[in-house]
This record gives structure tokens, sequence and C-alpha cells, in this order.
């Protein structure tokens, strides 16, 4: 059973060959270059899967697979939908790797600095803080900054520090926050002074908002600050004010700048502007109708027609070639990266992992859903990433690095334990 | 304290839990529910982008005559119409910039190849993929619809003949019309055109039945009881409705007592003004309820809703003029053919179609419309009593213009009125014509008498048929 077991975990590794000979038979040409990279694609996938499995004891054997699927899925809709892109992606992938075994291997010396709560605090501020500097625009965000020929997208990095920060500095003050200090209302409040550092979150998500246009970001750091505070205080007076925040900033928002209004107003009624500004979520509904349950095929769908639909949209291209059984599986797959992840948490007697191995899969969990309720109409849209599928270094890397500290934090406790 | 983070996890995971299934079950919405109205919106490029990489399928006519195909030509692939502008209003264009219409629009998936089952089994439908479209056989016959045309002449107007027993349309004329091969060129000045060459007046042109709506008040005055098939009425010069109202014979004759069946044969203005006010506006609306007039029906063209008088507010006089045909009743060349249609098949009117059959590039049939009943409109009994007048108004009365020597024909004339103009010159009615019992409608703009200018384009019409007959 548990050889079969295995073998299964193994097979994701091989969607990539399978794709690639599909996209053979349906092109009838393929550069070699690709077909060199396919190959070492579905080594690296099996050869990573060794080495992990052989290097760290009591390591995790579900999330590397999962992601390994996901990576696949990433490769086969980039050579389908920018073949141009295939190589870059793969290359990200192979330093996603590359990070994620030094995550793992240096874990003891960069889980210590959860001991320096602001240092991580700082790192963040600084950041995010340079972002508001040096932002260059790209694609109507603001959130990028370019180092020589690299544009790297810094709030993917900084989501990083912020939840090692929120991790250690929640689990040192946890008793204060949830000392009822100050009773006002039903509202108990801990002094001014220990609520600052999450205030402080709270305001630089809100200048992403506004100064970056980056809502995706925005709403995700938010709501981790959010989740994380909860977790670790079981204090329902912050979720109240949270919301009270939320719905406050939101409403000014909303009054102020005419971004806002123009996603709100695509969101409720995208036909009255199908041709124009609600173009990309009509053409990404038309995708996904498109493909009903099973899918047009892989290669027999348009969803070039949607813009950004490598980065942003690519989901609804695998709705549209893949069918609702496709996304479905997408779908399944990160729930259980996060169920394995949870269960690392729940695990967990140190409290400050325990806590930062749940921020790191929540916070996978949420930006995926932000993204996928965006392009599905659910929400309204917000421009981010979907985590290890859409076409993206800093994403790519950054979400190599949260799975290198998940299997790292789950592979510790285990051999404490 | 441990024990409490984890509740808290638990807690939040529920959250996410919840959030996933909405996700899910809005995605299902998208992906099951809505799937064929995003496949088919008129604004997703995708069946057009399929359509680019196969030859899109013939349009023929009952006798497989071409009435569209494509031709590829190096790189491009042309539409031809042979018949030109023939065939514009049922078959409508295949526009570049323009869009389409008529049945290259409502039988789009079918030409382009696109079947919605096949599609929904995902890439399966890969295996069947075709390099050629289905052929779409209409019920128009190239013949009928030639000898329509020419009949009319240079006149603005419609005509519309079809299979009494089936609804199968066997011709559809609208005039003014457009060439489909330059309607790209051409559009700008047709859409101008002050007398629409674009619209199909035969199933969406809207006019006053006038004198032809006689047939149908009778039935409903029969089954109301206010006169009886016995029964004489004084006609003629004028209807008095009191405060100086009054509505004359054409030409102001004088008929005496006659009943319901010379009244139909003179068309007497008195008799049917008297009848529909004996009836009142409440009779009358439960009539035109009856024969569908209110009723809509889907079927592979676009018809027009006919426009129906406010019965309730209606004035006396107003009661009076939809006993013949004016006021504001509005209908089209399509609604009389079918009215006409019910009094000789028994009181049924079928739904009309133009689409026979769709058939696969190899010549297999995929697809064959079934006749099917519009509603049972009146009673057999009445039926026939109605049919019989109809036969005598064109024997004795004013339809003996489409007399064809053997044919049994049942008509009624019309000369409406209206605002525009000269009169609208109205003939419509049934004839067995060889083994085919036709219903038919023609309607000429402005063109004066219905039994001197309608009738002879049945005559014509008729005379076709029976020579392809003898073929």
């Amino acid at each position: 059973m548990n050889y079969l077991k295995k073998k299964i975990l193994l097979l994701p590794s091989l969607v990539i060959i399978l794709a690639v000979c599909i996209f053979y038979l349906h092109n009838k040409i393929i550069t070699d270059a690709n077909l060199v990279i396919a190959a070492a694609a579905a080594i690296l996938f099996l050869a990573g899967l060794f080495i992990v499995r052989i290097y760290l004891k009591n390591v995790d054997n579900y999330i590397l697979p999962l992601v390994i699927f996901l990576c696949s899925i990433s490769l086969i809709m980039i050579l389908r939908l920018k073949p141009t892109l295939f190589k870059a992606q793969f290359e990200w992938i192979c330093i996603g790797f590359i990070l994620l075994g030094l995550t793992v291997t240096f874990a003891d010396k960069i889980l210590q600095f959860l001991d320096y709560p602001y240092l991580l605090g700082l790192g963040s501020i600084i950041i995010i803080g340079s972002v508001l500097l040096f932002g260059t625009d790209i694609g109507g965000n603001k959130n990028w900054i370019l180092i020589g020929p690299f544009q790297i997208q810094p709030s993917e990095f900084a989501k990083l520090l912020i939840l090692g920060f929120l991790a250690s500095y929640l689990q040192e003050n946890k008793n204060t926050l949830n000392l009822p200090n100050r009773h006002w209302i039903f509202l108990y409040l801990p002094p001014l002074r220990f609520l600052a550092p999450l205030v402080l979150i709270w305001s630089m998500a809100l200048l992403m908002f506004v100064y970056q246009r980056d809502l995706g970001s925005a709403l995700l750091f938010f709501s981790m600050a959010v989740m994380m505070t909860y977790a670790a205080t079981s204090n329902k007076s912050y979720l109240f004010l949270s919301g009270v925040f939320f719905i406050f900033s939101g409403f000014i928002s909303y009054m102020l700048f005419g971004h806002v209004r123009v996603r709100v107003a695509i969101w409720l009624n995208p036909w009255a502007d199908p041709m124009g500004k609600a173009y990309q979520i009509v053409q990404s509904l038309f995708a996904l109708g498109y493909g009903g349950v099973f899918g047009a095929g892989f290669m027999h769908g348009s969803p070039d027609i949607i813009p950004a639909v490598y980065t942003d949209f690519i989901f609804s291209a695998i709705g549209e070639e893949f069918g609702l059984l496709g996304v479905l599986s997408v779908i399944l797959t990160y729930l259980l990266i996060f169920f394995r992840g949870m269960k690392i948490a729940l695990t967990c007697t140190d409290e400050k992992y325990k806590l930062l191995s749940f921020g790191l899969s929540a916070t996978m969990l949420l930006q995926a859903f932000i993204i996928l309720a965006g392009v599905t109409k659910l929400l309204p849209l917000t421009g981010i990433t979907l985590p290890f599928i859409s076409y993206g270094g800093s994403s790519m890397t950054a979400s190599f690095i949260a799975i290198g500290l998940i299997l790292a934090i789950g592979a510790k406790e285990n051999n404490c334990a | 304290m441990h024990n409490n983070m984890n509740k808290n996890m638990f807690r939040i995971m529920r959250v996410f839990i919840v959030l996933f299934v909405l996700l899910i079950i809005n995605l299902s919405y998208i992906q099951v529910i809505k799937s064929d109205w995003f496949t088919n919106n008129p604004l997703n490029p995708r069946i057009a982008n399929r359509a680019n990489n196969t030859l899109r399928g013939d349009i023929m006519d009952c006798n497989g005559k071409k009435i569209a195909y494509s031709k590829k030509s190096g790189e491009k692939i042309e539409r031809i119409y042979p018949y030109n502008e023939l065939f514009a209003a049922p078959v409508g264009y295949l526009g570049k910039n323009i869009g389409s219409a008529g049945i290259e629009q409502s039988q789009n998936s079918n030409l382009c190849g696109i079947n919605m089952t096949l599609h929904k089994l995902g890439p399966i439908e890969q295996l069947f993929m075709v390099e050629k479209g289905n052929s779409v056989k209409l019920t128009l016959n190239a013949d009928i619809q030639k000898s329509a045309w020419d009949a009319m002449g240079n006149r603005r107007g419609a005509v519309v003949v079809m299979d009494a027993a089936t609804g199968a349309v066997l011709a559809m004329v609208s005039k003014p019309s457009f060439n489909p091969n330059t309607v790209d060129e051409d559009w700008k000045k047709l859409y101008a055109d002050k007398a629409s060459p674009l619209l199909n007046r035969a199933a969406q042109g809207l006019y006053p039945p006038g004198s032809s709506i006689k047939p149908m008040i009778a039935d409903a005055a029969l089954a109301q009881n206010v006169i009886n098939t016995t029964e004489k009425i004084y006609c003629g010069p004028y209807y008095d409705l009191g405060n100086n109202q009054k509505i004359g014979e054409a030409d102001k004759a004088v008929y005496g007592s006659i009943n319901l069946e010379q009244g139909l044969i003179h068309s007497s203005n008195v008799m049917f003004a008297g009848l529909a006010v004996k009836m009142g506006s409440e009779g009358l609306q439960q009539a035109f309820k009856r024969f569908g007039f209110y009723d809509n029906f889907q079927t592979d063209f676009a018809a027009q809703m006919p426009h129906i008088p406010n019965f309730p507010k209606l004035s006396k006089g107003e009661t009076a003029q939809v006993g013949i045909g004016q006021a504001d009743l509005l209908v089209s060349p399509l609604r009389m053919a079918m009215l006409a249609s019910a009094f000789g098949n028994n009181g049924k009117c079928m739904k009309p179609y133009l689409v026979a059959q769709v058939l696969s590039p190899q010549g297999q049939v995929i697809h064959t419309t079934m006749p099917a009943e519009f509603k049972e409109v009146t009673t057999p009994d009445r039926a026939n009593i109605i049919d019989n007048y109809m036969k005598a108004v064109v024997l004795q009365g004013t339809g003996r213009k489409a007399i064809v020597k053997g044919v049994t024909i049942a008509g009624k004339t019309g000369t409406a009125e209206n605002p525009f103009g000269a009169d609208h010159a109205w003939f419509i009615g049934t004839a067995q014509v060889g083994t085919k019992h036709i219903a038919f409608a023609v309607i000429l703009e402005n063109s004066g008498y219905g039994g001197s200018e309608a009738a002879p384009v049945i005559k014509d019409i008729i005379n076709t048929m029976l020579k392809e007959d003898q073929k």
C-alpha cells in the first residue's frame, strides 16, 4: 500500500511529458529547445521529489507532489499561451526549487529570525516603502521594482516577512493583547502601543491600495493580519474592529477614487460595457462557459482572446481547455496543500512555528481564492497572481520559499516528537 | 493555550471551506448551467473563430437548388448567393463587419458544423471535427419564390405562401430587397434607405389588414351568436355610429338585405362594422385571443408580433373600425397567411418554419423539422363554413381575378386605408393545387384594390405550381 502510494505521488511529474506530446501532435512543430526544457522539467520534478524525501527525514509526503502538479499545469499552460515565456517560467521554477532547498537546509538559521519580530517588521516596511518610492507602473499596478533586467514584485516577499513578524509578535504579545485593559462598549482592547504594529500593517495595506492601486495585495495583507490576530488571541474585538475599518476605508475609497468605482461598476454589471471596460472579465466568463464540464481540450480553446491570460487570468484558460473538471482539480490541489499545512500547524508544539505555518498555508489559499473569485465574477476583480501557476518570477520564488518553510517546520516538529 | 489556537485555526478553516464552496457553486453555474448561453453569445468570438477554419455549409431550396454557398479562392472564403436579391428576405446575409441576418444567422451553428450536443462532450468533439459545415435545406421553392417575385413587379410589399397542412413556408418575398452578395459595400445606403430594403416585410412588416380580417370577424360573430348563417342584415350605403360618424360601403353601394355569406362576398363594411359593434370590444378581444394574435411563437426566423388595439379603451367607432380591419390593428403578412390556413385546415393553424432539414456534408440527414401545431383557433364546422364563404368570394365576389381553371381557391381581398398614401392591396386565402394545400397572403403597398392588384399575384403563383406539377 505504501509502495503504491509513493508511486502515485510521482504521477504529477509526468503531466508535463503528456502535455508536450499533445502539443506536438497538435502543432506538428515544437522547437528542440522547448523539448529539452520539457524533459528537464520532468527530470527536475522527479529528482526534486526524491532528493527532498531522502534529505529531509519525516517530511510531509503530499505537499511537494501537489505543488509539482500545479507547476506542471503552469508550464503546459504557458507553453500553450506564450511559448516564448516557457523557458523563463521553467527557469523560475528551477530557482524556486533551489530556494526551497536552501530554505529547508538553513531552516534553523532562518527560523531564528522569529526571535526578532521588529527586525522582520522593519524589513517589510522597508520593502513596501521602497516600492512606494521607486515603484514602476506595469499593467495598471504600481507595485513593481526594476533592478537591471529584472522586474520584481516586492510585495510577494514582503508577505513572507509580515507573516514572520505577525507570528512572532503575536505569540510574544498575545497575553497582553488579550488583557481586557480597556473596556469600551463591548470591545476589549489592550493598550494602544500594543495595537500599533497591527494598525501599521492595516495602514500599509491601505497605502498599497490607494497609492499603488494594488487592490489584490492590499486585501491579502489586510486579511492576513486579521486572520493571524484572531488565531493567536481569540479576541473577537479585533474581528469587529477590522470589519469596521474595512467597511469604512472601502466606503471612503469608493467615494474618493474613480478606479475603485469603475471596478465595482464592472463587477455589478459587466454587460453595460462588455467590449470596453468589462472586456477582460466578460471574455473570462466566455472562456469558462465555452469550456463547460469537460473543457474544449488542451490546445483546442481560444483563451488568448483574454488580455493578461498568462498571469492573472490563467485560471480562465485552464477552465476553457480542461473544463469544470480541470478547475476543480486545481482548486482541490490548493485545498489539499492547505489541509496538509494545517495538519503541520495543528501538531506544532512551538507556537511561533504553529502560527507561521498556519499563516503561510492560509495566505496561499487566500491568495488563490481572491484571484479565482475575481476571474469568476464572484468578487470584484483584483489583480493578483495565482500561486505556482501564473507566470512570474516573484510569485513563483516566494511561493516556493513559503512551501520550504512549511516543509521545514513540519519535519522539525516531527523529528522532535 | 494550544488548544485555543487550534480551535481558532479550525474556525478560520471553516470560513475557507464556505468560501470555496461558494466559489465552486459559482463555477458550476458558469460552466454547466450558463455554458450554452456564454458559448453562443454573439460577443463571444470563439464560434466565429472556429467558423473561420471550416467551410460554411450550403443553403438549398426544397429541391436542392443552391441558394447560398461558400467558395474558397486561395486564402479567401467567399459567400455566394446565386439568386441575388430573390431570397434575401428569408435567407438574410453573412456580412464581414455587419453581422448576419435571416437563416444565415439563425442556422449559424449548423452551417459552421458546430453541434452543441457534441460540444458538451468536451475534447471528444475534436474526433468529429469537420472541414465543411452542415447544409441547410429550406422549405422554400425557388420556382414559386421567383413567380411571386416577378408577379409583384416593381411594387413594394410581400408575399407568403405556406403549406396549410404543415406550416412549411414555400415562398417568402419582400420588396424592395437587397443583394446579399454586395451587402457589405451597400450597407450604408441600404441602412439609410427610407423604403427599408433590409426589412423582411413578409414576417416583420406590420400593416392594417383591412377587409382581409373579415373572415375572422365572421367566425367570431358566428361563435358569439350575434348572427347565424341564415339571418339577413340590411347593408348600405353606410353604417351610422351616431355623432355624425359613419362607416360607408365601398363606392357607396347598397346591397339590401343579405346574409353573412353575401356580406363576405361583397365585403360589406356595414355588415362587419355592425357585427363588431354587436360583439363589443370584449367580444373582439376574445376572438383575437382565440386566433392567437396575442401568442408568440419561436421558429427558425424572426417574426413580428401583431399590434393589437387596446380593446378595453376602444370607443364604439373604433370598435366598428376593428371589424373592417382598421383602427389600431396591425399585422404581418405571415400572420394573415396563418389566419387563412386555419380556415382551410379544419381550424388548425400550424407553426410556420423555413428549415426542412439539416444535412451533413456527405448528405446524411442530421435533423428534420417536425411540423408543429401553433393553435387550434376555431372549430372544424365553423372553419368549413368560412372556407366555403371564401371559395364563394373568389368565384362570385372580389377575388375573381385569382381564378385558375380547375383549382379550388378560397380567398378574401382587402383594401387597407393607411395614413401614408394610397390604400394597401391585400389578398389572403387557401388553394388546393395538385396535391398541395397552400395558404397565402399578398400585400402590395399603396397599390389600390386588393381584388384587382393582389389577387392576380396568386393566380401567377398557382399557374407556376401547376406547371411544376406537370414536369
